[in-house]
């Protein structure tokens, strides 16, 4: 299928995880994908299986919370392929301390990592999307969406941020031609959950509608339906991809 | 690939608007329909718009606030198509916009069984197959239930007690492969037109003040590209870990509903 056709799309934090399969399949619908990254050998990575599956994409080293390298990175984008059609923010991350433990150092480490990037990221792509009347695609988590995790106290706010940042921008856009959307997922098979405790993680599967964990392929689906015209009447929502945790 | 290639997808009210474009949508997707409605001339024109396109359906004429009509479309169905996976609950009866002092206990039981009832039998009716194929359910809600516009108590909480159903239902049947969804649309269709023109009518006669916002992206929702389209992702396999949800697709009108 072509849902992308001709479209050039940035993902953020696609050197592994939701952002890599979304980078692939975004690849295989027909888009050029700009790969981008802090670790240079999995960015490559991730270019080369592209490639190696007929697709075209490069792959700019970047820190998304680095203003300067955010600039850098549209530039380069612009520079090979002219325009930008899609930006799926993904990259951010969390830790859980018990509250007399969080510095603000941790704070704002934490707000950097998950909202700060997707503001910088809108903020500079923002011109070109208007050109292209694009789609953004933002990520949350269901800790943004409700209060699920223990010590989750940045995350869940940088998270919840994210929702009302991307809600009041699609408010601000539509009328401009660009939709943004936001992907809360829930718990997904990616290295994030690596040191969460097995029993805890179990016990949280048993209680989900669907009962298992998604893959980062289920959150590529949904990445790839709000990117696409799919969606071209849908701007300014959450989409739980959680297996139904969030339903109350 | 196309994306619901094979699939059974039975979608009532396919006459006209947006199960219409439902039906087309997922048509051009590779489903085979089932279109049962009250009116047989017109979902046989559907039929035939899609059998134009290559597409395979069958027209059917069901009532679906008669339960007796529900279980003979289903099992027709089956006889036909082998199964069912995909069942799209768009059918509606609606009344005017009356004061809920106004209504009569027979328009409220009208509203909510052509709405809910019909929902609820179907559901009840295609469990096994949807079981058996790990298929999907799609139902409707409203932003006139979530931003509670004067004048359609019986709508309103119709589509809000469709909505609690489908939620549960999400929650029973999570674990057996069958996801259950909702779409709240608004797209331009004759019965989106009328409820508009009548909701003003009433407004300015019964003196209840009434100013209904408007989509931020600025112009009407088309039934086939903008909600069918919608409704293909959802029956997909890029879906698979959703459930539970109601989507708005209504270009932005909602942005603050519930889940």
């Amino acid at each position: 299928m072509d849902l992308l056709k001709n479209k050039v799309a940035i993902v953020t934090g696609s050197t592994s995880g939701m952002g890599k399969a979304s980078a692939l399949l975004f690849a295989k619908e027909g888009a050029k994908v700009v790969v981008v990254g802090r670790n240079t050998e999995r960015g490559e990575n991730t270019v080369l299986e592209i490639k190696q599956n007929g697709g075209e994409a490069i792959f700019v080293q970047t820190d998304a919370t680095v203003e300067d390298d955010v600039i850098r990175l549209i530039e380069k984008t612009v520079a090979k392929y002219e325009k930008i059609d899609v930006v799926f923010n993904v990259a951010g991350g969390g830790q859980s301390k018990p509250l007399e433990k969080n510095t603000l150092e941790d704070w704002q480490k934490t707000l950097d990592v998950n909202l700060i990037t997707a503001f910088l990221m809108t903020k500079h792509a923002m011109p070109y999307l208007l050109e292209s009347k694009g789609s953004i695609i933002n990520t949350s988590s269901v800790a943004g969406v409700k209060p699920v995790m223990t010590y989750h106290y940045a995350y869940g706010a940088a998270n919840a941020g994210v929702v009302m940042f991307s809600k009041t921008l699609a408010r601000d856009y539509a009328a401009k031609g660009v939709r943004v959307n936001v992907i809360a997922p829930g718990v997904i098979d990616t290295p994030i959950w690596e040191q969460a405790p097995k029993a805890w993680l179990d016990d949280l599967v048993s209680r989900l509608p669907i009962q298992r964990v998604g893959r980062p392929e289920e959150i590529a689906g949904t990445a790839l339906f709000l990117a696409a015209d799919f969606s071209s009447y849908v701007t300014g929502q959450v989409i739980c991809v959680d297996g139904g945790q969030s339903i109350a | 690939m196309k994306k619901l290639e094979g699939k059974v997808a039975l979608v009532t009210g396919a006459g006209q608007g947006v199960g219409r474009g439902i039906a087309l949508a997922y048509a051009k997707e590779g489903a085979k329909l089932v279109l049962p409605s009250r009116t047989l001339s017109r979902v046989e024109d559907v039929k035939a718009e899609i059998e134009a396109i290559g597409g395979a359906a069958i027209a059917m004429a069901c009532d679906v606030g008669n339960k007796q009509d529900v279980i003979a479309t289903v099992n027709k169905t089956v006889e036909q198509f082998g199964t069912v996976d995909i069942l799209v609950n768009n059918a509606q009866t609606f009344v005017p916009a009356h004061s809920l002092v106004d209504y009569t206990d027979d328009e409220i039981e009208l509203v909510f069984k052509t709405g809910f009832m019909a929902s609820f039998w179907f559901m009840q009716q295609c469990f096994s197959y949807l079981k058996e194929n790990k298929g999907c359910v799609i139902n409707f809600g409203s932003a006139i239930a979530t931003q509670a516009f004067p004048g359609y108590t019986a709508y309103g909480s119709t589509k809000e007690a469709v909505r609690a159903m489908s939620r549960i239902a999400a929650k029973e049947w999570g674990h057996l492969g069958i996801n259950v969804h909702c779409i709240a649309p608004a797209a331009a269709t004759a019965s989106q037109g009328r409820s508009v023109q009548e909701m003003q009518q009433w407004s300015s006669d019964s003196g209840t003040p009434m100013k209904i916002g408007a989509p931020v992206i600025p112009r009407a929702g088309r039934p086939e590209e903008d909600i069918g389209r919608v409704a293909v992702f959802l029956a997909s396999e890029d879906a698979s870990y959703l459930t539970g949800y109601t989507y708005w697709v209504d270009g932005g009108f909602c942005m603050d509903s519930s889940r």
